[in-house]
C-alpha cells in the first residue's frame, strides 16, 4: 500500500474492509480498503468479474454493503439508501442504460438536478460548455443520440447534481479510440473543476494515462494500488494484470 | 365404519383431480416458469369434451349422444385440451409473462362464457347431466364403484408422476429448467425456446384436460359453475405449498390443501349458523388466499423444495 | 344508436380510469396487478359506506343526480382507498420487493390478493347487490331526436378532468417527473437521487385515487357487488394492452375503445359475450401490434 504518503486531511472517501455483493453468502467485493484523495482521478482495473463495478455500486448504495464501512467526508454512508447518498453529492454514471432514452436531452439534465435545483442555470451552462453537443441537441430525445453523445449526456446529467465525488462505470465501453480519448479528456476537465473521480475501466493504458492513481482488483480483493505512472511503467504489472490485450493496445 | 370409508374414498377421488391438475401446472409453472391463469378453463374443456363424447343424448342439444367408451372420452379430452393449449400457446407464449398471465386469464373467462351461452352444445347454465361413470353398470354399490374409481385415479396419478419424473430428468426437461432460469442464455445455446415452451404448455394443458374429464365422469353432472377462477387459485396454492418444481410436492400440496379445505368446510357447517353460510364460505376462501400470500412471502419454495439438479 | 355510443363512452370512462391505475402499477412497479379491479371495488364500497353514514342519499344538483353527499363520499373514498392500498403495499408488495421476488411471484400475489379482497367485501357487506341510490336515469332532449342523461355527461366531464389533471401532474410536478423517470429506468432514477420508495407510494396513491373515482362512478351507473372489480379486470387489461402498456394515455384511449366495443356488442345482441369481445380485441392487438396503439417497442432490459 502506498497510502502512507497521503495526508488524512485530504481524504474524501475512506473505504474500510468493505464486503459487498448481491447475496450475503456470495460477496463479490471482499475486504477492500482504500482512501481516495480530494481532486484525484482513481482508476479501478482488473479482469472481468473482479468486482470493480460492484465496488463503486457499493459506494453509492446500489449493492448491499455486507460489512465494512464507507466514510464519505467523515460520514458513514454504508447504510444509507442510494438517493440519500446522491443527496450528499456523490454522482454515479452506469455503464449501460445510462440515459432516459424516451426523454429529451434537456429533460435528462433536469432529472440530474432534481434533488437540488440551486444554481441550476450555472450548472447547466457549465455542462453545455464542457459538452457543446448537448446544447445543440437539447430538444432531441436521448434515444436518438450517437453512442459518444449518449456518454456525454450521461456525464453531463451526473454533473447536474453538482457532485463532489463522481463514480463512472466504464465510460469508454463501445466507443471508438478517438471518442474514448475525448471522453477521458473531458474527465480530466471535470477533475480540474474540483471533482474527485473514480473510474472503472477495461482500457488500462488509456485510463491510467489520465489518472493519478490506479488500483487493481482480482477476485474481489484489492491486489495493488499505486501511482498511475508507476503502474504504466512497470512491465511486470502489465504482464500480470493487463494481459496480452493491453500489450496490443500499447502498440 | 362404512360411512367413514366412503368419505375417505370420496375425499381422495376429488383430491385426485386437484393432484392431476397440480402436476399439469407443475410442468408449466414449476419447471418452465410459465404463468397460466387459465387452469379452470383447460379443466373445463376436458370436462365438457368427455361429457359430450361419453354422455347420453339430450333433447335440447344439437351435438352429442355419442356414448363413446369412457377411456376414449378421456383420450379425446386430453387431445382437445392440448389443442386448446396449442392455440393459446401459439398466440401468447412469445409474449412476456405478464401478457401470458392476462391472456390465459381471459381465455378461462371466455371458455366459461362459451359454456354458459352455447346452449345447443353445453346446455348453458343447466349443465350436462347423466354423464356415465365407469363400472357403475356392473357395481350396484356406490361405495364399490367409488373404490374402483379411486383405484383408476391412483393408477393415473402414478402413471403421470412417473412419466413426468422421466420427462423432467430427460435432456428435454433440463432445457425447460434452463429456459426458466435464463431464457436468453437458453436461446444463445441454440435452443428454440418457443417450441420448448409450447410443448411444455400443451403437455400441461392436456393433463389438466384429463383431470377435468375424470371429474366429469365421476360427478356425472357439470355446469359452468364448476369452473370458476377459485379453482385456478386452489391449484396454485397447492403447487406453491407443496413445492413448485417438485412433482412429489405437487401431490403433497394438493392433499394438504384439499384436506384443509374439506376440514374447514365441515368445521364451518358445524359451527356457523345457516344464516351466515355466505360469510363462512367467504372466510374459507380468504384463508386460502392468505395461505397463498403467506407462502409467497415466507416460504416460496414450499414444503418439498425443488431438488437441485446438477445441470442448474 | 347514439345511446349505445353514450353508454360505451360512459363505460369506457370507468375502464379508462381503472386502466390508468393498472398502467401506473405496470410501469412503476413492473407487474400486472390482477387486484386492480378490487381497488375499484374497495373505492365503491367505501363511498357506499359514507353515503350510508351520512344518511341523506346522494343528493342532486340541477338535473344531475349527483349531489354534494356523493361528491363528499368520492373525496373521502379517494383518501381512504389510498390509505388501504398503501397498507396493502406495505404488508405484501413491499416485502416482495425487499426479497427481489420474480415478476410471476408479484402476479400470483396480486391474484391471491384479489381473491382475499373480494371475499373480505362479501364478509363485511354481504354477497347481495347494493345501490348507491335508487336513481333512475332521466334523459333530457338536446337535439330533435337526441336525448342525453345528464349524469352520463357529468361522468364524461369528471373523466376528462381526471385525465387532464393526471397529464398536468405527470408533466409539471416534480413527483410526476420522478415517476416517469422511475418508469423508464429505476436504477438510473435512483442514481439521479430520486427516492424510489416515495415514488412507489405516490404511484399507489394516484392509481388508488383514480380507481376510487372510477369504482364509485361505476357503482352510480350500475350497482355494487363483490364481483364488480373482478368483472372489470379483463376490460381494463384489454384497454391497457390495446392502448399500449408503456403509455399511460394509451390506457385512456384503450379504455374508450373497449367501452365502445362492448356497447357495440350489446347493440348487435351479443351482450352475453361482452367480456369475451374485449378479450378478442386484446388478442388481435397482441398478435398484430404487441406494443399497442400508442406504445413504443419494448426496451431490451
Amino acid at each position: 500500500m502506498t497510502n502512507s504518503d497521503i495526508s488524512s486531511d485530504n481524504v474524501i472517501l475512506k473505504v474500510t474492509n468493505l464486503v459487498a455483493g448481491y447475496q450475503r453468502v456470495l460477496p463479490i467485493v471482499i475486504d477492500v480498503s482504500v482512501e481516495v484523495v480530494q481532486g484525484e482521478i482513481l482508476t479501478l482495473l482488473g479482469p472481468n468479474g473482479a468486482g470493480k463495478s460492484t465496488l463503486i455500486k457499493g459506494i453509492c448504495g446500489l449493492v448491499e454493503v455486507i460489512s465494512g464501512e464507507v466514510l464519505f467526508r467523515g460520514e458513514n454512508i454504508s447504510d444509507l439508501e442510494t438517493h440519500e447518498i446522491i443527496a450528499r453529492r456523490v454522482a454515479y454514471v452506469p455503464q449501460t442504460h445510462n440515459v432516459f432514452s424516451k426523454l429529451t436531452v434537456a429533460h435528462n439534465l433536469d432529472l440530474g438536478a432534481i434533488s437540488n435545483f440551486d444554481a441550476y442555470q450555472d450548472r447547466l451552462s457549465k455542462v453545455f460548455d464542457l459538452f457543446p453537443d448537448l446544447k445543440k441537441f437539447r430538444d432531441t430525445s436521448a434515444g436518438k443520440l450517437s453512442g459518444g453523445q449518449r456518454q456525454m449526456l450521461a456525464l453531463g446529467r451526473a454533473l447536474m447534481a453538482n457532485p463532489i465525488l463522481l463514480l463512472i462505470d466504464e465510460p469508454s465501453a463501445g466507443l471508438s479510440p478517438k471518442l474514448r480519448d475525448q471522453v477521458f479528456q473531458q474527465v480530466v476537465q471535470i477533475r480540474d473543476s474540483g471533482v474527485t473521480v473514480i473510474i472503472v475501466e477495461q482500457n488500462a493504458y488509456a485510463a491510467l494515462s489520465v489518472s493519478d492513481r490506479g488500483m487493481i482488483l482480482a477476485n474481489g480483493r484489492l491486489r495493488l494500488i499505486a501511482n498511475a505512472v508507476e503502474l504504466l511503467e512497470d512491465p511486470k504489472i502489465a504482464e500480470i494484470y493487463f494481459g496480452a490485450r493491453s500489450t496490443a493496445e500499447k502498440s | 365404519m362404512i360411512d367413514i370409508l366412503s368419505f375417505v374414498i370420496f375425499f381422495f377421488i376429488i383430491c385426485s383431480f386437484y393432484i392431476i391438475s397440480s402436476l399439469g401446472l407443475n410442468i408449466q409453472y414449476g419447471f418452465t416458469g410459465m404463468f397460466n391463469v387459465g387452469i379452470a378453463g383447460f379443466f373445463a374443456v376436458g370436462a365438457y369434451t368427455s361429457a359430450i363424447l361419453t354422455g347420453p343424448e339430450y333433447a335440447d342439444t344439437i351435438f352429442g349422444g355419442f356414448q363413446l367408451p369412457i377411456i376414449l372420452g378421456w383420450l379425446c379430452a386430453i387431445a382437445v385440451s392440448g389443442l386448446a393449449g396449442v392455440l393459446v400457446g401459439l398466440v401468447t407464449l412469445r409474449l412476456r409473462e405478464d401478457f401470458l398471465a392476462i391472456s390465459t386469464f381471459g381465455i378461462a373467462i371466455c371458455i366459461q362464457l362459451v359454456a354458459l351461452n352455447w346452449e345447443s352444445v353445453t346446455r348453458g347454465p343447466n349443465g350436462l347431466y347423466a354423464i356415465p361413470k365407469p363400472f357403475s353398470r356392473f357395481l350396484d354399490s356406490a361405495v364399490m364403484s367409488n373404490l374402483f374409481y379411486l383405484i383408476i385415479c391412483i393408477m393415473t396419478i402414478v402413471a403421470i408422476y412417473y412419466a413426468l419424473e422421466r420427462v423432467v430428468k430427460s435432456p428435454w426437461g433440463r432445457v425447460l429448467r434452463s429456459i426458466r432460469e435464463d431464457e436468453v442464455a437458453a436461446e444463445a445455446l441454440g435452443k428454440n425456446v418457443f417450441m420448448y415452451r409450447l410443448q411444455a404448455f400443451v403437455l400441461g394443458c392436456g393433463i389438466m384436460g384429463l383431470a377435468g374429464a375424470m371429474y366429469a365422469n365421476f360427478v356425472r353432472f357439470i355446469s359452468p359453475q364448476d369452473f370458476l377462477p377459485i379453482f385456478t387459485i386452489q391449484v396454485y396454492v397447492m403447487l406453491i405449498v407443496g413445492g413448485k418444481g417438485n412433482n412429489l410436492g405437487a401431490i403433497v400440496g394438493a392433499i394438504v390443501i384439499w384436506a384443509l379445505w374439506s376440514a374447514s368446510d365441515s368445521l364451518i357447517n358445524f359451527i356457523v349458523a345457516p344464516d351466515y353460510q355466505t360469510q363462512a364460505a367467504a372466510l374459507r376462501i380468504i384463508i386460502v388466499g392468505v395461505v397463498l400470500v403467506l407462502m409467497l412471502l415466507f416460504r416460496p419454495s414450499g414444503i418439498l423444495p425443488e431438488k437441485k439438479h446438477l445441470s442448474s | 344508436m347514439i345511446q349505445y355510443v353514450v353508454d360505451g363512452l360512459v363505460n369506457g370512462s370507468i375502464i379508462a380510469l381503472g386502466a390508468v391505475g393498472l398502467s401506473i402499477t405496470y410501469n412503476v412497479l413492473r407487474f400486472a396487478n390482477f387486484a386492480q379491479g378490487e381497488i375499484l371495488a374497495i373505492g365503491a364500497y367505501i363511498s357506499m359506506a359514507f353515503i350510508v353514514l351520512m344518511g341523506v342519499g346522494i343528493g342532486s344538483i340541477g338535473p344531475v343526480s349527483f349531489g354534494w353527499p356523493l361528491i363528499a363520499s368520492i373525496i373521502l373514498s379517494v383518501l381512504v382507498t389510498s390509505v388501504v392500498v398503501l397498507a396493502i403495499d406495505w404488508l405484501l408488495f413491499r416485502i416482495l420487493r425487499q426479497r427481489s421476488a420474480s415478476r410471476i411471484t408479484f402476479i400470483i400475489a396480486a391474484f391471491g390478493l384479489s381473491l382475499i379482497v373480494r371475499n373480505v367485501i362479501t364478509l363485511i357487506a354481504g354477497a347481495d347487490q347494493m345501490f348507491l341510490s335508487f336513481y333512475i336515469p332521466k334523459a333530457i332532449p338536446v337535439l330533435d331526436n337526441f336525448k342525453v342523461v345528464p349524469d352520463d355527461v357529468l361522468i364524461l366531464i369528471i373523466t376528462a378532468i381526471c385525465v387532464v389533471s393526471l397529464h398536468t401532474f405527470l408533466s409539471i410536478t416534480t413527483v410526476g417527473k420522478k415517476m416517469r423517470a422511475v418508469a423508464e429506468n429505476p436504477v438510473l432514477a435512483m442514481v439521479n437521487g430520486i427516492n424510489v420508495k416515495s415514488v412507489v407510494r405516490w404511484s399507489w396513491i394516484i392509481g388508488a385515487s383514480l380507481s376510487a373515482i372510477a369504482g364509485t362512478l361505476h357503482a352510480h351507473v350500475t350497482q355494487l357487488d363483490p364481483e364488480m372489480g373482478f368483472e372489470l379486470i379483463l376490460p381494463m387489461f384489454a384497454a391497457l394492452i390495446v392502448g399500449g402498456v408503456t403509455n399511460v394515455y394509451g390506457a385512456v384511449l384503450g379504455g374508450f375503445l373497449i367501452g365502445l366495443t362492448e356497447a357495440f356488442a350489446v347493440a348487435i345482441d351479443l351482450s352475453a359475450y361482452r367480456g369475451g369481445i374485449a378479450f378478442l380485441i386484446m388478442i388481435v392487438v397482441l398478435i398484430l401490434r404487441p406494443q399497442g396503439i400508442l406504445g413504443e417497442k419494448e426496451r431490451d432490459d
